[in-house]
């Protein structure tokens, strides 16, 4: 969408919530017509932040994934896994870059619940992995809320 | 509009096939008269009617308030709460001291009342919304006369201290032992999530882990309401008069109800647990009446499936709109409340 659609959805909020909802005498519609009010409000929203949270996931995701290669490639080198990375982690990982998704993540976590949640490199991953994710449900709060 | 499998028939229509039904199931001497048909609390699962019945029984007159409980089918947890189940857990609490309503009939055919339904009797008492002022206000003040607090906390060590087998409630399912309460509870959510058609986020597949790896065992099975608080029980007098809104009940860890009584979730500007319970009262009475020892650590843990759960009501909310199956425009709107569930579920983990 573009500026001019968040600015549309944003009057068309307006308008039902100042305009069409209290003109409206039945008490369950003029709920629904407050409630459309505010779900075209979340919707402008979603479009006026929507390049600027699609650029910042692209870019967390990337660089996550660098992060994530790099630190299974350093425990490799260390030897200092008891037990190799496993290469369903790596997949997720190399999944994740491809797909440029916070919502390849999951994978990313279930892997690593898979592996050994407690394991200090499947640690340090999941912390860094929840930086990403604490950044992406801010900017989805910038929306909901 | 109509949606698809939403419960048929107007408020006159309603009492129309009701004074049928009923006159077949009083055996009722004559037509019986329904009045004062009223829907109310326009819940996200189940309709719920109130109306009077007068008929004769050949010699007398006979009147009784009812309660009218439909399954409309495209309700807001209507996979987890069915009605059928609903009815034989109220008849399986009636010898028991577990404050409920009477229920009288199960029709399972949608064509004689217009969906499933339960005809139970009305209990007297009213059931404010803490999520509004004025019923924030009225727990407040019904704090200070001290009575509904006790009865609150009364009320819930009732339904722990149920002989469960004995009621016959072992129907619900019985954990095995260990960590089955707790993987039984993910599960069912796990499923809920899947069947919303949600595209989910990272922070629900952490949560599902951590939950999953942390598992408490549990240690004593009551049976569990799943959603004690004010507004799911009936109050008269300052007492309460019916524990309600039985959809979520299991037999699993008391604790699950007890984090829900503590949860800040369910309390708005105030300490007072569940808005109306101070919660040393809480902890001296529950422990006295019950003789579980409330397991913080583990009410902890509940509180994140809690987040869990709260999220897949939702994404199911949200599905019910997405899908076509449900016209009610709150439900579209809860697709931005994942979002908040999210956030609160990232902050409870630490990040």
């Amino acid at each position: 969408m573009t500026a001019d659609d968040h600015e549309l959805l944003s009057r068309l909020a307006d308008t039902v919530r100042n305009q069409i909802a209290p003109a409206v005498d039945d008490e369950y519609a003029r709920t629904q017509a407050f409630m459309a009010s505010v779900i075209l409000q979340r919707l402008a929203k979603q479009s006026q932040f929507a390049d600027e949270h699609r650029a910042a996931e692209t870019a967390d995701i990337a660089a996550l994934a660098d992060q994530l290669d790099a630190a299974f490639a350093q425990a490799d080198a260390a030897g200092e896994t008891e037990a190799a990375v496993p290469e369903d982690l790596r997949d997720a990982v190399t999944r994740m870059r491809q797909r440029s998704s916070i919502a390849a993540a999951s994978e990313v976590i279930t892997a690593l619940y898979g592996w050994d949640p407690s394991h200090p490199v499947a640690r340090a991953a999941l912390a860094a992995v929840r930086g990403v994710l604490r950044r992406d449900i801010d900017r989805r709060m910038e929306i909901a809320q | 509009m109509s949606a698809a499998g939403a419960a048929t028939h107007d408020h006159a229509g309603l009492a129309g096939v009701l004074s049928d039904y009923l006159a077949e199931q009083l055996d009722a001497a004559g037509p019986v008269a329904i009045s004062g048909m009223e829907r109310i609390a326009v819940g996200w699962s189940h309709e719920t009617w109130l109306f009077e019945a007068v008929w004769s029984d050949g010699a007398d007159e006979q009147r009784q308030a009812f309660c009218l409980r439909r399954d409309p089918g495209n309700a807001l947890l209507r996979q987890e709460s069915d009605l059928g189940e609903q009815f034989r857990v109220l008849k399986c609490l009636e010898p028991t001291e577990v404050p409920a309503p009477r229920a009288y009939w199960y029709e399972p055919d949608p064509e004689v009342l217009g969906a499933p339904a339960i005809v139970m009797e009305r209990v007297p008492g009213e059931c404010p919304s803490p999520w509004r002022r004025a019923g924030r206000d009225y727990y407040t003040a019904a704090a200070e006369r001290g009575v509904l607090p006790a009865s609150f906390t009364d009320a819930l060590a009732a339904v722990h201290n149920v002989d469960w087998r004995a009621a016959g409630l072992d129907f619900l399912g019985v954990p095995s032992g260990d960590s089955d309460f707790a993987l039984r509870e993910i599960a069912k959510w796990e499923a809920l999530i899947d069947e919303s058609g949600h595209p989910g986020h990272p922070i629900l597949a952490d949560l599902i882990g951590w939950l999953r790896h942390h598992a408490p065992v549990t240690e004593q099975l009551t049976l569990v309401h799943g959603a004690y608080r004010t507004g799911n029980v009936l109050i008269h007098e300052d007492r309460v008069s019916a524990v309600l809104d039985w959809e979520l009940q299991v037999i699993g860890d008391p604790m699950y109800d007890v984090a829900y009584v503590l949860t800040e979730l369910n309390r708005e500007g105030t300490e007072l647990l569940s808005n109306v319970v101070p919660r040393g009262l809480f902890f001296e009475r529950y422990q006295q009446a019950t003789g579980i020892d409330i397991d913080l650590e583990r009410c902890a843990y509940y509180q994140l499936l809690y987040a869990m759960r709260s999220a897949a009501f939702w994404m199911s909310a949200a599905g019910l709109y997405a899908d076509g199956s449900n016209s009610d425009l709150r439900l579209a709107r809860t697709h931005w409340s994942v979002t908040v569930a999210l956030e609160r579920a990232a902050t409870e983990l630490g990040y």
